[in-house]
């Protein structure tokens, strides 16, 4: 089975298992499909905390199927594809209930590649396809020539790079009469030459490799490209986690826990969590892994990557715990002590510069408006009140307008004769909304799908509709209408306290 | 509806920054100044040499007022004469216009348009609700989004046709961002893929799906424009503004009627039939080699190509199906990727006249359009359908 980024699809799915995360499945009882192409099918049966997940030809009766290609599928689980992009492009579709689908993030813990030392093969792979990144336009200035290098042994290949007009571009495989080829036998000799391990000179004098055409050239090699480095392993998440646990115990302050009998548990997920527990007694701490029963108390973080910068002092607890990206059970009192028992982590990396934290500031503006109606809108919500639609009319094309204007738009005169329309009218279009937009009045999300319908009452003409909700439970009855068939028939429900707005109308409903 | 400059005006330098989610590298000023240092650099000037800044972005979106006083430290603006626009989605244009009318006039001889926004840092579809009437429709208001014209164009067109061109928008929309370095979204989206969008994209609103609307961008650009007599002295390839045209109406929708005998007030159509009449062109789709477009949503974008170019019928959806909107084609749309593939709103517009500007000079890059572009036409778009359009030249010669 192909590799993406080293990890194969399989892998994903045999780790499931062990990533499964019993807090993120409370409640869910169901069936997930995953489709891979070029993989096969599985299916994620989730119920009473536990999960099955099995390679299965049929999907059906899943809630809802996620389908993707492998190496987006892969991609996204580890981190290399962003998820976002890949659902809207539609490289990941769901079939079925999307909100459904969505839970299935919480009960997993994310996948971590094991970390492989580099092959040969991976090196002359990163190695090539770090060439022309690493070519020097200026050392190459005038040149137009063909490099080949004839790679033998595990790992090897063919590969040219064609330099001309201060550009290179490498291609595999070999030109008919390159200016240069360079033969190496073994891939791992060449590695180390790369690595600085070995020099060209002794492979070539060992009679490990051969240079073919100009020789001249293959000298200025060293100058036509940058040095080649190695990729060097970060200092991730998880590596911070450990250090951070395998120093929790030296870091304990025992004059600051004297008299403390207690057990403190940190269950931090993510990808890169896990769960610990300090055992703290007679001036004594010890560290688990796991968790007792009950402990005193429990620091539960969403994700590892946010503890991490807690402990960095990039961030800070409370942020976390408001943000609800934090939780604590148990005493709180002692997790609001835990800065004294045990001293200030100092990564290992520590000494460098750290970069720069960037700051956001974040804050919600609530700001008090009024909003004087004028005697024309005034009287308008006026009639709201006493459940009547009152509007006015042009005095010279006619058009009544809703809701009431002081003067006609197009013909600029003053609208004067008022007219009592509806309240019953026809829908003649209707906007369903899926997207759940907040309500700019209330800030809270509104409830989707629901109908804005733009009704043409009783009494009016031509665009002038006018606009409220439809009842909920009637989206999927409303025909929209036209001039040449009438669409649905509708009429308001009055609020009982009316209080002159819009919403005096609670919504419409089909007038049957 | 007479347009009368007393002098001639050009752009001379354009500067823009990448357009990104996620700009939190940089504060509000810090972004501007890219832009403006990018647009004094392609201009190849100093603050020293600009008379006057006109500042462009929607104040509501980032919930701060007095953005022009905010972004001095990054517009150069300490001591300068200073205007500020704000008029919604049409902002940006609206600014290319104010420049205009400034050095036109005779008031300045180089002015420095800038439009700005930075939408992760407010709430744009709260500031586009808080637009509509208090009284009246803001509670109901859902943004910028809306599937009127996903009905209007299945109405006529058909459902498959119809949902089939608004894809093929799309994604002739990606394929140029994809040859746009500073563009915000490019998702390498392919023609085959049409069928499965359709059916797999989430529906935002009726038949508005999530790939087909505008993303919310962070960005700035800038548009630097000079007297004729500067614009020559200072400019190899000046790009001359020959005309603007706004169209605005009153701001309710009172477009949903659907009778026949009521067709509601077209300001795109109405504002291009206004521009061409008074310069005299008969056949815009023949006159113009690019048009930059505001173009918020697929949808909107196929039903406006025919209100723009005074089209008749469905020849609008023939220049979609026939990929003549594409790079290479007979009227090649957007070659930036347009607004839905980068929308920092207050930018936007300005983006659409400097990425015509670049077009005429044939500094588009990657994407510039492979023949002569002589004659280009950039729109904006806001409000309850208001309409800006502004038309550039190559030559003086009109």
């Amino acid at each position: 089975m192909a590799e993406y980024w080293g990890v194969k699809v399989e892998d994903i799915f045999n780790t499931m298992q062990e990533r499964f995360r019993v807090e993120g499945a409370k409640g869910v009882d169901a069936t997930f499909g995953y489709d891979i192409a070029g993989a096969g099918k599985w299916k994620l049966t989730v119920k009473n905390d536990t999960m099955k997940i099995e390679k299965t030809d049929d999907l059906a009766g899943c809630a809802s199927t996620m389908i993707a290609d492998s190496e987006t599928f892969v991609g996204v689980n580890i981190g290399k594809v962003d998820g976002t992009n890949a659902f809207m492009s539609g490289k990941v579709k769901v079939d079925g209930d999307l909100g459904a689908f969505g839970k299935t993030s919480k009960m997993f813990k994310k996948y971590v590649p094991a970390k492989k030392e580099m092959t040969t093969a991976d090196y002359i792979q990163d190695m090539f396809s770090t060439l022309v990144e690493r070519f020097q336009p200026k050392a190459a200035a005038g040149l137009d020539a063909t490099i080949t290098y004839n790679i033998g042994g595990e790992g090897g290949g063919i590969w040219t790079a064609h330099i001309k007009d201060g550009k290179c571009e490498l291609k595999t495989g070999k030109p008919d009469k390159p200016t240069t080829a360079l033969n190496i036998n073994e891939a791992k000799d060449w590695v180390d030459v790369m690595l600085g391990k070995s020099d060209p000179f002794s492979l070539l004098s060992a009679g490990k490799a051969s240079i073919e055409g100009e020789t001249g050239l293959a000298l200025k090699l060293g100058e036509i490209f940058a040095k080649y480095v190695a990729p060097v392993q970060e200092f991730g998440v998880r590596d911070y986690i450990l250090d951070m646990f395998s120093t929790l115990v030296q870091r304990f302050q025992p004059a600051a826990a004297a008299d403390l009998d207690a057990t403190i548990t940190y269950d931090i997920g993510g990808k890169d969590g896990g769960v610990w527990t300090a055992t703290i007694k007679g001036g004594k701490c010890t560290l688990k892994e796991g968790q007792p029963d009950k402990p005193t108390t429990k620091l539960c973080i969403n994700e590892a990557k946010d503890w991490v910068d807690v402990m960095l002092g990039k961030s800070d607890p409370f942020s976390l715990l408001s943000a609800g990206k934090a939780s604590i059970e148990g005493e709180t009192g002692l997790a609001l002590k835990l800065g004294e028992i045990f001293s200030k982590y100092v990564p290992p990396t520590g000494g460098g510069t750290p970069e720069q934290e960037l700051l956001v500031l974040k804050k919600t503006i609530s700001v008090n408006m009024r909003y004087a109606t004028g005697p024309v809108m005034g009287k308008f919500l006026h009639m709201m009140k006493e459940k009547k639609i009152y509007t006015n009319k042009c005095p010279k094309c006619g058009r009544v307008h809703l809701p009431a204007r002081e003067v006609c738009a197009e013909c600029r005169i003053p609208a004067t004769e008022w007219l009592e329309v509806g309240p019953k009218g026809q829908v003649r279009y209707m906007e369903y909304v899926y997207y759940a937009s907040p309500d700019p009045l209330t800030g809270e999300t509104r409830e989707t799908p629901y109908g804005m319908i733009n009704i043409l009452l009783d009494g009016c003409v031509g665009n002038d509709t006018f606009a409220h909700y439809i009842r909920r439970d009637q989206i999927d009855r409303i025909k929209n209408g036209n001039n040449d068939v009438s669409g649905t028939r509708v009429r308001p429900v009055w609020s009982d306290k009316p209080t002159g707005s819009v919403f005096d109308i609670k919504y419409f409903e089909i007038d049957e | 509806m007479a347009h009368k400059k007393n002098r001639n005006v050009g752009i001379i330098g354009i500067g823009q920054t990448k357009y990104s989610s996620h700009r939190e590298d940089v504060n509000q000023p810090e972004l501007v100044h890219e832009a403006v240092r990018a647009a004094l650099d392609d201009a190849g000037l100093t603050m020293n040499d600009i008379d006057c800044i006109v500042h462009g972005n929607m104040e509501l979106f980032e919930m701060i007022h007095q953005p022009d006083c905010w972004h001095t430290l990054g517009s150069g603006a300490l001591g300068k004469d200073s205007i500020r626009i704000t008029t919604g989605g049409t902002v940006g244009a609206t600014t290319a216009c104010a420049a205009d009318n400034l050095v036109a006039s005779g008031m300045y001889d180089v002015v420095m348009a800038i439009g700005f926004e930075k939408l992760q840092e407010g709430h744009t579809t709260g500031g586009i609700t808080n637009m509509a009437d208090p009284l009246w429709f803001r509670n109901l208001q859902t943004g910028a989004l809306t599937g009127s014209k996903a009905y209007d164009l299945i109405r006529e067109f058909g459902e498959e046709r119809a949902k089939n061109v608004s894809l093929m928008y799309r994604i002739i929309m990606d394929k140029h961002a994809s040859k746009n370095p500073l563009a915000h979204r490019a998702f390498g989206l392919e023609f085959e893929q049409i069928p499965d969008l359709i059916n797999t994209s989430p529906k935002l609103v009726g038949d508005l799906k999530l790939i087909e609307m505008c993303s919310q961008s962070d960005g700035a650009c800038v548009v630097i424009f000079a007297c004729e007599k500067k614009a020559k002295e200072l400019s190899k390839k000046p790009v001359w503004v020959r005309d603007h045209i706004t169209v605005h109406r009153e701001e309710t929708f009172v477009i949903f009627g659907y009778d026949k005998k009521y067709p509601f007030p077209q300001t795109h159509r109405f504002a291009a039939k206004h521009l061409y009449e008074r310069n005299n062109i008969k056949k815009p789709l023949d006159y113009f080699d690019v048009f930059e477009m505001y173009d918020p949503a697929s949808w909107w974008a196929v039903d406006w190509i025919r209100d723009f170019f005074q089209l008749e019928g469905d020849e609008h959806l023939k220049l979609v199906e026939n990929k003549e909107i594409m790079i290479g084609g007979k009227m090649p749309m957007n070659p930036s990727g347009g607004v839905i593939a980068s929308n920092p709103i207050g930018a936007t517009a300005l983006v659409r006249v400097a990425e015509a500007a670049l077009q005429v000079r044939g500094d588009a890059g990657d994407h510039q359009i492979p023949t002569e572009v002589n004659h280009a036409l950039a729109s904006g778009f806001g409000g309850t359908m208001w309409t800006v359009l502004m038309m550039l030249e190559k030559e003086l010669n009109w």
